[in-house]
């Protein structure tokens, strides 16, 4: 079933939609959510929530991305738990490293009180990630949207991992200057 | 703006960065399979064939005991070349032994290949092939570092920009920026002198009168920290592009973050067309 048919399900309330949706993109989802989470307990939770969410959001948000409006959905879920957990102090695992590595894009300690919304934050990425190479967003995305570990990437495209860790030490450090740069007129 | 924000701000990258990326990464190791598969053939084909449209020496690190893998890339007319070897392997598959100060050649892939230097070189040998030795190259490169202590800086001027600003904008060199391509060697000693030459591009100063655009090598073979200082200089690998309108074209990819901690040998090139 394509998209658009799945959309459609949602628009007329038919529970298919869910059905035709997890099993198009559940996979994907699930993956995202255990990066995220680290439990597959938590992670099939989560895609429950997510898809309850996309069954309220459609109609009337109608995505261009199917894929990718699910998946981001249920990354959103997943830090929203990531975050309870932590406030628990129940962190620890991949998604630690992640925030550790990403930490090393805030510019500056004057930055750590700016407040930018998550939107407005993702187009600045997305226009820095557009300017890369294909190859090297296509690394970064996997690593911090899909939160997948480095060895993973390094198979699934065929680099080292210490060539996948050097890509994302760079884009990194060119993201920290981007935002550096762009920040300052937020 | 904290960690957490920016893990937050990636949920809303473009869609399609999200759906294509992992599409892009099994296309990337796919195409890499099928440019060394083509690669093998098309290197028979020269080989035997005579075919050679253009001659060009490529850097590569050796050494007996290097376990650092060039990987080497030469575009001829669309079709790719590429070698992935330890530089001692590599140099001992075409019938070299590691180099000495006697001028080696050799085809390798369709391109006649020269190497100049050898295993730990000798201090003023270095400045004497890169400033003075090598007149009327295109361009030369080299790269040393290891046993004593020595780090091998190159310093690359290009009218008009820096080295990663080119990249950044162009992704290649047109053959006119080549043939004024200058390339210095600098030679330093000790992980402190390094740091700073390594701060003074990030930052783009000058250092020593230098602006360096690119930082190549050092191992840190007998530094306390190599791991530290080694995985610094990863960060610069260089990834340079030389244009030759719109049917020579020579990509030169050189990593330095594979792995480089003992003897290190030293490899002039020489690029002509």
């Amino acid at each position: 079933m394509t998209d658009e048919e799945i959309i459609r399900l949602f628009g007329e309330r038919s529970e298919r939609a869910i059905a035709e949706a997890q099993r198009r993109y559940g996979g994907l989802c699930r993956r995202v959510a255990v990066n995220v989470l680290g439990s597959a307990e938590d992670a099939e939770e989560c895609l429950n929530d997510a898809l309850y969410a996309v069954w309220n959001a459609i109609p009337p948000e109608c995505p261009q991305s199917l894929c990718a409006f699910i998946a981001r959905i249920t990354r959103n879920h997943a830090l929203t738990r990531l975050k309870a957990r932590r406030r628990q102090k129940r962190g620890g695992g991949e998604p630690e490293v992640l925030l550790s590595e990403l930490g090393e894009c805030v510019p500056t300690e004057d930055f750590a009180d700016k407040l930018i919304d998550g939107q407005h934050l993702g187009e600045l990425i997305s226009g820095f990630l557009n300017a890369q190479s294909e190859v090297n967003a296509a690394v970064f995305t996997e690593r911090y949207f899909h939160c997948r570990p480095i060895a993973e990437i390094a198979r699934e495209s065929g680099f080292s991992q210490s060539k996948v860790t050097s890509i994302l030490h760079r884009m990194r450090e060119k993201l920290r200057r981007e935002l550096a740069e762009k920040g300052e007129f937020i | 703006m904290t960690a957490e924000s920016i893990f937050e701000g990636v949920s809303y990258i473009d869609d399609a960065l999200i759906e294509r990326s992992g599409g892009v990464l099994k296309r990337r190791r796919f195409a890499a399979a099928v440019r060394t598969v083509a690669g093998v053939a098309a290197a028979l084909v020269l080989a035997f064939g005579g075919l050679l449209a253009y001659r060009a020496v490529i850097l590569s690190k050796t050494g007996t005991d290097s376990p650092v893998s060039p990987i080497i890339t030469a575009q001829l007319d669309g079709a790719d070349y590429e070698f992935v070897k330890k530089g001692s392997e590599f140099l001992k598959e075409h019938g070299l032994s590691v180099p000495t100060e006697e001028l080696k050649s050799a085809y390798i892939g369709g391109c006649y290949v020269e190497f100049y230097g050898y295993h730990d070189m000798p201090d003023g040998e270095f400045e004497f092939y890169e400033l003075n030795g090598c007149p009327n190259r295109d361009i030369i490169i080299g790269d040393r570092g290891g046993r004593r202590s020595y780090w091998a800086m190159m310093c690359i001027d290009l009218p008009g920009g820096t080295v990663s600003e080119r990249l950044a904008h162009k992704g290649y060199y047109s053959a006119e920026d080549v043939h004024s391509l200058r390339v210095y060697g600098k030679k330093v000693r000790g992980r402190e002198k390094t740091n700073e030459i390594w701060n003074a591009l990030q930052n783009g100063t000058e250092i020593d009168g230098n602006r360096y655009d690119a930082l190549i090598k050092g191992d840190g073979y007998d530094e306390a920290n190599a791991q530290e200082v080694y995985t610094r200089h990863a960060d610069s690998a260089v990834e340079i592009v030389f244009n030759y309108g719109e049917l020579n074209c020579l990509r030169l990819t050189y990593y330095t973050d594979i792995g480089c901690f003992s003897g290190i040998g030293y490899i002039l090139g020489e690029v002509t067309f």
